[in-house]
């Protein structure tokens, strides 16, 4: 059941339709002749049916993996008690949980995502040197989400472990805080010190909710039919090739580029704006990230639940900007290492955290010459930002194609293509990659409204506008979506990690 | 990161709020679509059915008979019989009707088709505003084999009843394909549904001027609906280059092509069959006359195939015959034989092996044709 598909509507129709009636004042005076806190009765239902909702949500996939779920959600919920009840004293015994926490966390992620990656990778090694290995081959489905719901997981018993946060008080909570529907398969990943207090809170949908959230959840589906999908016809044609030329690489990157961002942001939008509908606001994902300036700009834009994740449980941990500045370039590439491992088994996203590593550390490295080279006055400050989104742009292109490609060979080729750029025979070199123009025509209407956004600060500037505007946008919006949009089954990108 | 307050049901938003203000931005955009709805349906854009290959010879097809209607005689099947009963072809050889007028033909052979999308033509068929009076349908083996593309091509005809009548031989996975179903269904009712293939074409593959000119043209004039390949305007397969030329297929080619086909323990493949059936009992309920006519195999393909092959197609097809009243016209029963010099390639006939296969096959299809 994945969020583009009337599966989806059906079911996400009835959540709402008891979530809202719970909710609603009748309910509260139903109840009222029979309990004295008829809120707290609310909130348990509520809750109850959530977790009953996203159980049913996850296990239309695969109902084997509820048992992983459910246990990870167990332990965690032990061990953030166990850690409560300790107090501080004796610290020894905190520490014993967290680190059996973090085991566990680390061990089902690693058994069900790398145990194949890892086996493989050292007998290719073995065979390197003539030492013929041949280690447990085992055939590993990987549990959709699990990346995503251990790394949720894992900040809460954390949080609790550092004393932020603290613990759960009920495993009906708890449990629906990590399985919450919208977010349990690709995220964002939600801190349980933002997302936790919701469900101890009466829910309360608010026309400003339900209006954000429809359009927030239609944006997201706009993103992935009308313009991910249609740009995944391109890279796919793209990547294919067995000798592509520099424009076909080119194009082939630019649109993998928008394909990946129109996917997983469309992904968050939905999430967030089914989630807004229901009461809850979750964290912002995506900030403009192609119009960031420089590498450091682009993670603060880029998969935000992500990357402040690993800002906060592993870059910081390691020392983050403290001691001398190798110190933390070692700090800088093994996060953006294991940050490119989270995404996937496979050494193309080693190589794509690596080269994001490397970029982090040349840009902290050139940063003191860069500034001598920004212009002063606004219209030089503001070439100079231009610029310095295209040129980063461009870089993040490279990495996609890293991302993107099967194998590194599939990653070399294309990335050999690239400086052989010509417009020779530009329309036989695009023929090849099927119809461009208005992939491209919607790319360039999708920036046009991410600038007005960046101009008012507003990432929802089209929903406040005049209505007009709205109109005009809400219809054009609709034609597109009938006449362009992709239909079929057709996952997004981020279910794979 | 802002976390709901607490608060209690008596502050809660009554519903009546909810809609004031109005939602002026949306009830604008309903209001402009009804109005280039309203300005479509003024336009009259019927005529407007790009062709092409691939998929889009399904859609144009749902187009076509959506806002046309069908011919007299409608001729069913995949690229086989679509080359070898081509419509001026078959027009050609048929007797005239008594007053002298020729029947109308309708080629509505697809690319691709097994009976699946062949049930689901008849459908659309039988569902349009002039209905054939024969359904002629050009068989061979490869109607009842498994798909390979895996999908079924069905899915670009698909409305909502056939649909669910597929769904039900196939199974739920299909339902991954109702919001297509949905599109399919909204275009019965709505231009601006029913012209989204087109419009997809003119404006995503922008370099296909065919379609911005007949929008030209349809907006200067109503024009009239140009021909299409579907009754009698030349089809680009019948253009290509191969199409006179005739070449001999070694076996070992035709081992090639045929690679695992009809090898399926599953041959003929049950659901294909239950479909070929189906489609046969929709003819017999809607008392349209229905024909099966086998259509003549590569003599290099026909040494190739399985054992079973050709044994299962004809059990089936006799048994589908006998039961639903339909008949079937095998290759045997023109008393012309086919040589390797009448096909372009290793499954289609040429142009000549056509003629030749349309000319034996009138005076069978005589008794069958539709009385004034």
């Amino acid at each position: 059941m994945t969020f583009n598909s009337l599966q989806y509507v059906a079911f996400f129709g009835l959540v709402w339709l008891v979530v809202a009636g719970l909710s609603a004042r009748w309910f509260g005076r139903l109840v009222a002749r029979w309990v004295t806190d008829p809120d707290s009765l609310a909130i348990r239902l509520r809750n109850g049916f959530l977790l009953l909702g996203s159980y049913v949500f996850y296990g239309a996939w695969d109902y084997r993996f509820l048992g992983l779920l459910w246990l990870s959600t167990l332990l965690d919920y032990t061990f953030g008690r166990l850690m409560g009840n300790v107090g501080d004293h004796p610290p020894r015994r905190r520490h014993a949980f967290i680190v059996a926490s973090v085991l566990m966390n680390l061990s089902i992620l690693g058994f069900f995502k790398y145990f194949g990656f890892f086996a493989n990778s050292l007998e290719a090694l073995a065979q390197h040197f003539g030492i013929a290995l041949s280690p447990i081959v085992l055939t590993v489905v990987l549990p959709v989400g699990v990346s995503f719901y251990t790394f949720q997981s894992l900040s809460y018993t954390i949080d609790v472990y550092r004393g932020q946060l603290p613990p759960a008080r009920s495993l009906l909570e708890f449990a629906t805080f990590i399985a919450f529907f919208p977010q349990l398969v690709a995220g964002p990943i939600e801190r349980a010190v933002t997302l936790l207090p919701q469900f101890r809170a009466p829910t309360r949908i608010t026309r400003e909710d339900l209006s954000e959230g429809l359009f927030l959840a239609a944006a997201g589906l706009f993103k992935k039919v009308v313009i991910a999908d249609n740009l995944a016809l391109i890279s796919a044609k793209a990547f294919g090739l067995s000798d592509p030329t520099g424009l076909q690489a080119l194009v082939g990157s630019y649109a993998f580029a928008f394909q990946i961002y129109c996917d997983f942001s469309g992904y968050t939008d939905i999430a967030r704006g089914c989630a807004r509908c229901l009461g809850f606001r979750m964290m912002l994902n995506f900030n403009l990230p192609y119009f960031a300036r420089d590498p450091s700009d682009f993670w603060r834009r880029w998969h935000i639940s992500l990357s402040s994740w690993l800002r906060d449980y592993l870059y910081i941990p390691l020392g983050g900007n403290r001691g001398g500045r190798f110190r933390v370039y070692r700090n800088l590439m093994l996060t953006m290492l294991l940050g490119g491992l989270w995404h996937g088994a496979a050494w193309t996203y080693v190589a794509w955290g690596a080269l994001h590593g490397g970029l982090l550390c040349a840009h902290r490295a050139l940063r003191p010459w860069l500034a001598l080279l920004t212009p002063g006055g606004p219209l030089g400050k503001a070439l100079y930002a231009m610029v310095s989104c295209v040129v980063w742009f461009h870089l993040v292109c490279v990495s996609w194609i890293l991302f993107r490609a099967d194998s590194l060979a599939r990653a070399g080729l294309m990335l050999r293509a690239l400086p052989s750029v010509s417009l020779h025979d530009a329309s036989v070199q695009l023929a090849a990659l099927g119809p461009v123009l208005m992939p491209g025509v919607l790319v360039l209407l999708l920036l046009g409204f991410q600038l007005a956004e960046l101009r008012s600060r507003d990432l929802m500037a089209c929903l406040h506008g005049p209505a007009p505007l709205r109109s005009v946008v809400y219809a054009v919006g609709a034609l597109l979506f009938v006449w362009v949009g992709q239909y079929g089954d057709s996952p997004f990108i981020y279910f794979q990690f | 990161m802002i976390a709901p307050s607490s608060t209690s049901s008596s502050e809660r938003l009554a519903p009546s709020s909810w809609l004031s203000p109005a939602p002026w931005g949306l009830l604008g955009a309903i209001g402009l679509l009804l109005a280039l709805e309203l300005g479509l349906r003024i336009l009259d854009p019927r005529g407007v059915v790009p062709y092409a290959g691939g998929d889009r010879e399904y859609t144009s097809l749902d187009s076509y008979l959506t806002t046309q209607g069908a011919r007299e005689i409608a001729i069913l099947g995949n690229s086989r019989p679509k080359i070898a009963m081509a419509n001026p072809l078959l027009t050609d050889v048929l007797p005239r009707k008594a007053a002298g007028a020729p029947y109308t033909v309708g080629n509505y052979a697809i690319s691709g088709a097994h009976a699946e999308e062949t049930r689901t033509v008849v459908s659309l068929l039988l569902a349009a505003s002039t209905r054939p009076r024969l359904l002629v349908y050009g068989v061979t083996p490869r109607d009842l084999a498994v798909h390979e593309e895996g999908q079924p091509f069905a899915r670009y005809l698909w409305h909502l009843q056939s649909f669910l009548f597929d769904r039900k031989l196939r199974g739920s996975y299909l339902d991954a394909f109702l919001p297509q179903v949905l599109r399919n269904e909204a275009s019965r009712f709505s231009f601006l549904f029913r012209l989204r293939y087109e419009t997809y074409d003119a404006f995503l593959a922008a370099n296909d001027r065919d379609v911005i000119a007949h929008l030209k043209a349809i907006v200067k004039n109503h024009a009239e609906p140009p021909p299409l390949p579907f009754d009698g305007a030349p089809d680009p397969q019948l253009m290509t280059r191969d199409a006179d030329s005739s070449r001999r297929i070694s076996r070992a080619a035709a081992r090639r092509y045929l690679g695992e086909r009809y090898r399926d323990p599953d041959w003929p493949h049950t659901v294909q069959e239950k479909f070929l059936e189906a489609l046969a009992r929709k003819a017999k309920n809607a008392q349209v006359p229905l024909v099966f006519v086998e259509i003549p195999l590569n003599p290099a393909l026909q040494a190739e195939l399985p054992p079973n092959t050709l044994p299962g197609f004809y059990e089936v097809m006799a048994r589908v015959s006998a039961q639903y009243g339909a008949p079937f016209i095998r290759v045997s029963d023109l008393g012309t034989k086919f040589v390797a010099s009448d096909f372009r390639e290793v499954s289609h006939l040429n142009r000549i092996g056509a003629k030749k296969f349309c000319r034996a096959l009138a005076p069978k299809l005589t008794p069958y044709l539709p009385k004034e």
